[in-house]
């Protein structure tokens, strides 16, 4: 490790507004309680658990729950705002027209796949809200100040850590985990109604031993994807904040050397935001897929 | 040789290296054989191409799974182990 170590210099000069949340310098690592070894002297670390900032009625609060909870308030009034300035009878305005096509678009795109106007209207809203809160949120990380905003917190022992205020929502496990949660509930219940009872048929069939087989198999599969959407969304972000700090310090070093700045990091953010859209799409449509799945009776 | 270098931290992050640069391999052939036959069916057949893209995004998500618990194993051995 003794390369580093020239470099460890370099990026202790970085201006704060260096430090990506997701991944932060070392103030924070030695309380964080995920590095159970030494890191050596490399001098980029990465928080894979986010900090609490505070108490909520006695339960921790995270700085990814703040975020997310700015997310919804955001939503709620952009929903309440555009709201209010729909018309029917004037001309509609530009954001009138902007959400009335897109909300307009992802129904066609929904009744089109699912083929059934009433299994639509159930899953409708639910769909859209993922998409739109998943993008919001993803999007939120780009924001100066998420991120490089700190506070100070006293310790008991007269020691001082420093923690991020703000941090990307899906950039915890929890957070993408909860929002996989949703939508395994909302497949279930989708299968439930439009089966009754029968839906159980698909996991649990005594019928055959090969019927026996499969439906374990379609259970294990059904339990995996909890696994595959939060895993996928929390990969996808945390990789990506992992790779814009990177990005940063490839800058810091490059102006060490040639003192010329070089935006390398504003590619890669415009790459994310690309990817924060994708992965937003994507989760809204394995949902409508499950939804599909769900509601469509299995001939075998 | 350097005691540091043979210490179990070592092993532990090689693992973790090991385990996505490996694990990504099957998915990335997956993926990339899903796409080359969904776009070659979408040139023969385009009033089908709506249908075929989101069977197409269906079997990513599929093949992308074992990715991710690759990605999931290597998380574990960097953090957790």
């Amino acid at each position: 490790m003794s390369e580093p170590l020239s470099q460890s210099e370099n990026f202790e000069r970085l201006p704060q507004e260096a430090t990506v949340s997701g991944a932060v310098d070392q103030h924070n690592v030695a309380d964080a309680g995920t590095h159970g070894a030494e890191h050596g002297e490399s001098a980029l670390h990465v928080v894979f658990i986010p900090d609490n900032i505070g108490t909520f009625f006695g339960y921790a609060f995270s700085n990814t729950l703040l975020t997310s909870a700015l997310v919804s308030v955001f939503m709620i009034g952009l929903a309440f705002y555009v709201g209010r300035q729909i018309t029917t009878t004037g001309t509609p305005g530009k954001l009138q027209i902007f959400f009335e096509s897109l909300v307009g678009y992802i129904h066609g795109e929904m009744t089109k796949i699912l083929g059934n106007d009433r299994i639509t209207t159930i899953a409708f809203p639910l769909i859209i809200t993922l998409f739109l809160y998943i993008l919001v949120a993803n999007w939120i990380e780009f924001i100066p100040g998420v991120g490089s905003i700190e506070v100070v917190k006293e310790l008991e022992g007269g020691k001082e850590k420093i923690l991020h205020l703000f941090r990307g929502p899906n950039a915890d496990l929890n957070m993408t985990l909860a929002l996989a949660l949703v939508s395994f509930v909302f497949v279930e219940f989708m299968g439930f109604r439009t089966q009754g009872f029968g839906y159980l048929k698909n996991f649990f069939n005594f019928s055959s031993p090969i019927n026996f087989f499969v439906g374990l198999i379609e259970l294990i599969s059904e339990l995996a994807r909890l696994i595959s959407l939060s895993f996928r969304l929390f990969g996808n972000i945390f990789a990506g904040e992992i790779i814009v700090l990177l990005a940063i310090t490839l800058q810091a070093i490059v102006f060490e050397w040639i003192k010329i700045p070089f935006p390398f990091p504003v590619p890669i953010m415009l790459f994310e935001m690309g990817v924060g859209v994708l992965q937003a799409a994507v989760f809204a449509m394995l949902t409508l897929f499950f939804v599909k799945q769900a509601t469509t009776a299995h001939q075998h | 040789m350097d005691p540091q270098v043979l210490a179990p931290e070592t092993f532990k992050l090689l693992g973790a290296g090991l385990a996505i640069g490996l694990g990504a391999i099957g998915p990335a052939i997956g993926i990339g054989l899903a796409a080359a036959k969904a776009f070659e069916a979408m040139g023969r057949n385009p009033e089908a191409a709506d249908n075929i893209r989101t069977n197409m995004i269906l079997a990513f998500a599929l093949a992308e799974a074992l990715g991710i618990f690759a990605f999931v194993v290597s998380i574990l051995l960097i953090f957790v182990v």
